[in-house]
C-alpha cells in the first residue's frame, strides 16, 4: 500500500547573503502562555538548527537529527530533502512570534539558505513543542516540468487531464456532492488562504520596516470540507463557477502526479469572488483520478509569487508504518 | 327531459376532465434542463397555445410573440424523439446548413426570449453578467432598460444585415441596417455556455447519436500526381496540418499512385496503413468499441463501425492522429476530434496490434472522452 505524504511548504524567498554561523539561538517574542512550551519550542528549534548548520559544515550525506527534537514524519522529510539540497541557517539569533491555532503551534520567517539563496521556513510544533514538519519551498523547477507540447503522450494525457478539469468544474454546478466526494482523496490536503491584516516585519536579519501583508491559511480535511461544501450547495439555489487561464504541469519525480492552477470565478445569487486554485491530481491505472492537494487563494489578495504550486508541497511516496 | 340535462352534463364534464388528463400529459419533453427552464418561463396561455399542437418528429412549430415584442414569433423545434430541442424567440429563417453556426443563432434566439420573459431586470442582468453576453447600440453598451431596448430595436430587423464572427475567444453577432446603425451581441467562445448543455447532458447526447449512427464512408482522395508530395518507398504524402502545432499529430494521408491515387493499406505499412485508417480515407469492416469515459467516473460503451464512427464528425471537426506508441506488438494512437469553430476536442485512444487492423470485423478497443474545452487555457 502507498502512502503519500504531503508537505506544506509556505515560504517566500528574499535574495541576501550571510554567513554561517555553527550555533543558532531561538527565541520567542510573544505567542502562548505556556512558559514550558515555549521553553521546549525554543530549545528544540535551536538545537534543530544549530544541528543543520553543524552537518552542513561537515558536508554530512545524512542529517543527524536528534530524535528527541522532531517527529520521525519530520526528520524523514527533512531527511528527503537533504538528500536534493543542502542547506543551513544563515543566522545566530532568531526572534520570532509563536502562531498558534488550537493545539498547533507555527514559528514562521526562519530563514534558510539554499543554493545562495535564502528561504523563509515554516516549522510546526506539535502540543508538546516537538517539531512536526518543516516546511521548505524550493524553486518551482526543482518541482515542476511543463509537459512536453511536442510529445503525443504528453498531448493525450494534458487532453484527459482537461476533460477531468471540466467534469470537476460541471460537479460543482451540478452540486454533485457524491461525485466531489469521490474525486478526493481520504487523506486530501485542502487549504483556503486569506489576509488578516498588515503588519511591520521586525525580524533581525531582514530589512527592518519591509511591509509584509498576513495571510491565515486554514487546513481542512476531506470530511470538514465536503460538509461544509454541503452546507453552501444546500443553501443556494445555483452556482455560476468558471474556470479560466488554466495551466498543466507534472511533477519532476512522480509524473503520474499534476498540478493544476487556475482562476476560479464562484458566484450566486448574493455572493461572488474569484480565487486561484491550485490542484494537484493523481493519475492511476484504474483512471479514476484522485485529488490529494485543493488550495484557494483570494485573487484580489494573494501577490502572483505567493500563489501556491507544486514547491510549496513535497510528495514522497513509501511503504504504510 | 331531466336526464337528457343529466346526460349532457355528464357529458360536458368527460369531455372537460379528458381536456384537462390530456393537457398534462401532453407536457412537452426536453433535450436538456436549461430548455424546460425558459419553457417555464412562458406566459401559462402560451405553453398551453404549444402543448396542443399536434406535435410531431423534427417538426417546428411558431407561436405568435404577442406583448412580448411586436411582430415576432417564438420558435419550437422538435427532434425526431419528439423533445423539444430548441425554444427562442425567432430571428433566422429555418436551420442552416453549418451545424456549428447552428448552435450559436440557437443561443441567441434563446437569450432573447429569456430576457424578454424576464420580469426582473436583476435576472437579465445576472443572465449578462454570468455569460459575459453584451449588447451594443451603434457601438454603445446598453445596460439599463435593456429589455425595452431589445423590444425596440429587434422588432424592426426584418430588412437588416446579419453577420457573425468568430474567433477561439468570442463571438459577435452583428444586425446592421447601416454602417453606422446597428445592434450587436458580442459573448465569449464557451461551447457548453453556448449550447446551453453542460458537460454531462452533452456526452449523454452524444452517446445517445453514437448508439444510432448513420452508416458513414471513407473519403475518397481523388488528385493528380502532381498535389503529392514523395515520402518513401513507393509511398507519397498529402500535408493535412498539424494539431496545435504538434509535428506528431497530424492529418497527414500516406498514398500509392498508380494511374490514381488509392490510399496506403499494407501489412508491409503498419503505421502508414494505421494512419489512413484511422483518418477515415480508408474502406473497412472494422469496428470500435468505444468506451465512453464520462462526467461522474462513469463509462458507456458501444460498438460501431470505424467509417461510420469518423464519418459521424466529418462536417463539423477536423481529424488529427498520433502515435503514442509504435511498437508492433503494442501499438498505441490518439486521435483527436477537434472542433476550431468553438475550440473543443474528442480524444480516442486506440490499443491493438499490427495484425489487428486486417482482420475483417476484428474489434478495436479504445478510450473516448468528448467535450474538453480548450479555450480557458493560459496563453503562454
Amino acid at each position: 500500500m502507498e502512502k503519500i505524504i504531503l508537505l506544506l511548504l509556505l515560504v517566500k524567498s528574499v535574495l541576501i547573503c550571510i554567513g554561517q554561523p555553527q550555533t543558532v539561538s531561538v527565541k520567542i517574542k510573544e505567542g502562548v502562555d505556556d512558559k514550558f512550551l515555549i521553553s521546549r519550542i525554543e530549545s528544540n528549534t535551536s538545537q534543530l538548527l544549530s544541528s543543520l548548520n553543524d552537518d552542513y559544515s561537515k558536508r554530512s550525506a545524512v542529517l543527524s537529527i536528534d530524535y528527541r527534537i522532531a517527529t520521525p514524519a519530520a526528520i524523514d522529510g527533512m531527511m528527503d530533502i537533504w538528500e536534493d539540497v543542502k542547506f543551513y541557517c544563515p543566522v545566530g539569533q532568531i526572534d520570532e512570534n509563536l502562531l498558534t491555532s488550537g493545539e498547533f503551534y507555527q514559528l514562521r520567517n526562519i530563514p534558510i539558505v539554499v543554493d545562495d539563496d535564502i528561504q523563509n521556513v515554516v516549522i510546526n510544533f506539535n502540543k508538546d513543542g516537538k517539531i512536526e514538519d518543516f516546511y521548505l519551498g524550493l524553486a518551482m523547477h526543482q518541482y515542476q516540468n511543463v509537459m512536453d507540447p511536442n510529445s503525443v503522450v504528453d498531448r493525450t494525457r494534458r487532453e484527459i487531464i482537461l476533460n477531468f478539469i471540466e467534469n470537476f468544474r460541471t460537479a460543482y454546478v451540478r452540486k454533485d456532492i457524491e461525485f466531489i466526494e469521490k474525486v478526493f482523496s481520504e487523506h486530501a490536503l485542502i487549504i483556503t488562504g486569506r489576509v488578516v491584516k498588515q503588519q511591520n516585519l521586525s525580524t533581525d536579519n531582514m530589512r527592518s520596516g519591509l511591509s509584509k501583508r498576513e495571510i491565515e491559511y486554514m487546513v481542512h480535511t476531506k470530511s470538514e470540507y465536503i460538509d461544509r461544501l454541503r452546507n453552501v450547495f444546500n443553501n443556494i439555489s445555483h452556482l455560476i463557477l468558471n474556470f479560466n487561464d488554466i495551466e498543466v504541469n507534472v511533477h519532476r519525480k512522480f509524473p503520474n502526479f499534476y498540478g493544476v492552477l487556475l482562476e476560479q470565478h464562484w458566484a450566486t445569487a448574493h455572493y461572488q469572488d474569484t480565487g486561484y486554485l491550485f490542484l494537484v491530481i493523481q493519475f492511476r491505472d484504474d483512471d479514476h483520478p484522485l485529488i490529494w492537494i485543493r488550495t484557494w487563494q483570494d485573487a484580489s489578495e494573494v501577490e502572483r509569487d505567493e500563489i501556491f504550486g507544486f514547491h510549496n508541497f513535497r510528495i514522497t511516496e513509501g511503504v504504510v508504518r | 327531459m331531466i336526464k337528457y340535462l343529466k346526460i349532457k352534463f355528464l357529458v360536458a364534464l368527460l369531455v372537460f376532465l379528458t381536456t384537462v388528463v390530456n393537457s398534462s400529459a401532453s407536457e412537452p419533453a426536453f433535450t436538456f434542463a436549461g430548455l424546460r427552464a425558459v419553457y417555464e418561463l412562458l406566459p401559462t396561455k402560451m405553453q398551453t397555445q404549444f402543448n396542443e399542437k399536434d406535435i410531431v418528429p423534427s417538426g417546428v412549430y411558431f407561436l405568435d410573440a404577442g406583448s412580448l415584442i411586436k411582430d415576432k414569433q417564438i420558435v419550437f423545434r422538435i427532434n425526431q424523439y419528439k423533445e423539444v430541442s430548441h425554444i427562442g424567440l425567432q430571428l433566422f429563417s429555418g436551420l442552416t446548413t453549418n451545424t456549428n453556426e447552428q448552435v450559436v443563432f440557437d443561443y441567441l434566439e434563446r437569450k432573447l426570449l429569456f430576457i424578454l420573459l424576464s420580469n426582473s431586470s436583476s435576472d437579465i442582468l445576472n443572465l449578462m453578467d454570468q455569460e459575459n453576453l453584451v449588447f451594443y447600440v451603434n457601438n454603445r453598451v446598453v445596460n439599463d432598460d435593456l429589455k425595452r431596448s431589445i423590444q425596440t430595436h429587434f422588432s424592426s430587423i426584418s430588412n437588416a444585415s446579419f453577420t457573425l464572427y468568430n474567433t477561439q475567444d468570442s463571438f459577435s453577432a452583428k444586425w446592421s441596417i447601416g454602417p453606422l446603425n446597428y445592434i450587436e451581441f458580442r459573448f465569449p467562445n464557451n461551447f457548453i455556455t453556448i449550447s446551453g448543455m453542460d458537460k454531462y447532458e452533452l456526452e449523454q447526447h452524444l452517446m445517445s447519436e453514437l448508439q444510432n449512427l448513420p452508416e458513414g464512408r471513407a473519403m475518397v482522395i481523388d488528385l493528380p500526381k502532381s498535389d503529392l508530395t514523395p515520402y518513401k518507398d513507393e509511398m507519397f504524402v498529402l500535408r493535412g496540418g498539424t494539431y496545435k502545432n504538434v509535428d506528431d499529430i497530424s492529418a497527414d494521408y500516406f498514398l500509392l499512385f498508380s494511374n490514381q491515387v488509392k490510399p496506403v493499406y499494407d501489412d508491409r505499412f503498419i503505421l502508414e496503413s494505421a494512419s489512413n485508417l484511422f483518418l477515415n480515407i480508408v474502406p473497412s469492416n472494422i469496428r470500435l468499441n468505444i468506451n465512453h469515459k464520462q462526467y461522474g467516473d462513469k463509462h458507456q460503451s458501444c460498438l460501431v463501425n470505424i467509417n461510420d464512427f469518423l464519418s459521424f464528425f466529418r462536417d463539423d471537426y477536423s481529424l488529427y492522429f498520433g502515435w503514442q506508441n509504435k511498437d508492433l506488438n503494442n501499438l498505441k494512437a490518439s486521435v483527436f476530434i477537434y472542433n476550431s469553430y468553438f475550440d473543443y476536442s474528442h480524444t480516442l485512444i486506440i490499443s491493438f496490434q499490427q495484425a489487428d487492423i486486417f482482420v475483417d470485423q476484428r474489434v478495436l478497443q479504445t478510450e473516448f472522452y468528448s467535450y474538453t474545452p480548450h479555450n480557458n487555457l493560459k496563453q503562454h
